[in-house]
């Protein structure tokens, strides 16, 4: 059985419509009208244990409340969710205990005490053996260096420490699943390699099943293994990178900065390659292709015979590219058959 | 429990990291006190009685009256309020723990650090200023017993704390539902108004509302008004709406769980 399993899982709350102005303040507070938002949509999800599952979408489309839903903070209105055979929601204690998760934007940690007494009280409530603890704590100073900051009040603490922090306070209890919900959001360049490191970490080497919203698509491609896509509430796309990367980021770009361009038509020189598109970009000679259907190295060759390169680059459509495509909704990739 | 006792002496810990907010603390209950104790005196004035009770009974239930108001920190009620507003209920969510047991533990380690030595001080500094001639308890069984009552009232206004900032679930406004509550059981419960000035009828139908444990029943136990089997009964009922309170505040918490919604990340 899938550790997390999601069916049809909905869930909708009310808004209040109001008009603008005074007038509208005031209508509102004598007859109240609310619509109904749909967060999330007949959402099925199913993660095996010790899977990296990313779940991405644009602001608003449903992933935090997917994550609440999951963790059991929220109770769906309609669906169910299972968690390590449990329902999140009614058995929300007994699931507490075997899961984790944090929040880019807020902190469980209690801000006024010093982050050691904070990691200290989680310890107590979740019944932690001493040397389990402080084995935790060495772990933690090791890669994540919260070991310079433990005295501190956590209030004080920098962005980046408090997430760091927030990070070692979730796995205090060795928790099965960790749900993390935008962790990188705000971080810096080094802060971001860092935690990313720790998370590969975890997946790898302990199984632990991680699944994680984001933005940020290098945190994909670093952590994940398969991708989850959503938008305005409902499940666009399900299927590993691996996957998504055959199937829709397969252009290929090979631009070659040329001494002395003549700037004829390349296509004789690449007749015979396969399909490719070709052109000048002033001394620069860009072929773009499908890089399953055309061999880099047979494209590579003729311009090297033919002209006198400089320099050459490679780039490759990555999974941002997919991302970006799908939000602005011109690539469906339900419709390309993505939906395995 | 050790996960309760845990969160309660953290927060205690947390507490005190103010100081500033401490001094003050004790320094505005010193001002009620004294207020009140001002406004009773010109009650009194030129009379020996009010409703039966005397000058120096009025001003031992008074005391006892403000002891019941300040043990219990309201603080943990706009810390609850402001967790639930701001959506950061959802981290305590998160723990293996009870809400209501971890919220009342949270309140009574407020109890330990603010409510305990703040009272003893300005308790001793009004004494000795303005509640010469409070009257000793009327005996050794009313000591006991009105020890036993106002414990019980800490817990019970605990419960009706914790159950009205659940409201804010449905509200996410705390500032009125906290004024309301607090006006509500400090006029019921006798802190402001001993129940005996209130009409007859009215002071025996708030006899057998739950506010009357916080104040009234161990004021009374104490003065030796309330003996034998009357002190017995009542706080027997004291306790009956102690319960009666805590599992309303678990069905209001099973519906306002329900209703959680947490937006923007």
């Amino acid at each position: 059985m899938a550790a997390i399993e999601a069916r049809a899982l909905c869930k909708a709350y009310r808004r209040p419509l109001r008009a603008p102005g005074l007038s509208g303040s005031v209508r509102h507070l004598l007859r109240p009208r609310h619509q109904d938002i749909v967060a999330v949509d007949h959402l099925d999800l199913s993660i095996e244990a010790g899977e990296a599952v990313c779940y991405v979408g644009p602001n608003g489309a449903g992933k935090s409340t997917t994550i609440k839903l999951l963790t059991g903070i929220l109770r769906p209105t309609a669906g169910t969710v299972r968690v390590l055979g449990r329902d999140p929601h009614r058995q929300r204690v007994a699931n507490a205990r075997d899961i984790a998760a944090t929040f880019g934007n807020r902190s469980q940690l209690n801000w006024d005490l010093p982050l050691g007494e904070s990691l200290a009280l989680l310890r107590d409530i979740y019944a932690v053996p001493q040397g389990r603890y402080r084995q935790h704590l060495r772990t933690c100073a090791d890669i994540l260096g919260i070991d310079a900051f433990l005295s501190a009040p956590v209030r004080q603490l920098s962005l980046g420490q408090r997430v760091r922090a927030d990070l070692a306070a979730a796995l205090v209890h060795d928790p099965k699943i960790l749900y993390l919900d935008e962790p990188t959001v705000g971080l810096d360049i080094a802060v971001k390699e860092r935690l990313r490191a720790f998370l590969r970490q975890l997946h790898r080497e302990r199984g632990l099943t991680i699944p994680l919203t984001t933005h940020d698509l290098a945190d994909i491609e670093d952590v994940c293994d398969r991708l989850v896509i959503i938008d305005q509430a409902r499940l666009l796309y399900d299927g590993t990178l691996r996957q998504v990367r055959d199937r829709f980021a397969r252009e290929r770009v090979l631009r070659f900065v040329v001494r002395q361009p003549d700037r004829a038509d390349p296509a004789g020189i690449l007749a015979g390659c396969g399909p490719v598109r070709a052109a000048w970009e002033g001394d620069t000679l860009v072929v773009a292709f499908d890089r399953l259907a055309v061999e880099s190295p047979a494209v590579t060759a003729r311009v090297l015979r033919a002209m006198d390169v400089v320099d050459f680059h490679l780039a490759d459509a990555g999974i941002a590219d997919v991302v970006r495509r799908v939000y602005e909704r011109r690539l469906d990739l339900a419709e390309e058959g993505g939906q395995p | 429990m050790r996960a309760y006792a845990a969160i309660a002496s953290r927060q205690f810990q947390s507490a005190l990291q103010y100081r500033g907010n401490y001094a003050l603390g004790m320094l505005s209950s010193l001002a009620l006190v004294l207020a009140m104790f001002f406004f009773w005196h010109a009650g009194f004035d030129g009379r020996s009685a009010i409703a039966g009770y005397s000058w120096a009974q009025t001003k031992t239930y008074l005391l006892i009256g403000y002891l019941s108001a300040n043990l219990v920190a309201t603080s943990s009620e706009a810390r609850m309020s402001e967790s639930i507003r701001t959506g950061n209920v959802l981290c305590d969510l998160l723990l293996p723990v009870d809400f209501q047991g971890a919220r009342l533990s949270e309140a009574l380690g407020s109890v330990a650090a603010q409510g305990v030595p703040a009272l003893l001080v300005t308790l001793a500094v009004a004494v000795a200023v303005a509640f010469s001639g409070v009257l000793p308890p009327s005996g050794i069984g009313a000591a006991l017993g009105a020890a036993v009552a106002l414990g019980l009232g800490v817990v019970l206004k605990s419960a009706i704390v914790y159950a009205s900032a659940l409201v804010c679930f449905w509200t996410t406004n705390y500032v009125g539902i906290a004024w309301s509550r607090a006006a509500l059981t400090n006029l019921l419960c006798g802190a402001l108004v001993p129940l005996a000035f209130f009409p007859a009828g009215v002071a025996a139908v708030l006899r057998w509302l739950p506010f009357a444990g916080i104040t009234d029943t161990p004021a009374r136990i104490y003065l030796g008004q309330l003996v034998g089997v009357h002190a017995f009964l009542a706080v027997c009922l004291e306790a009956a709406w102690t319960v009666a309170v805590l599992f309303g505040g678990r069905v209001l918490w099973r519906a306002a769980s329900a209703q959680v919604t947490i937006h923007g990340g």
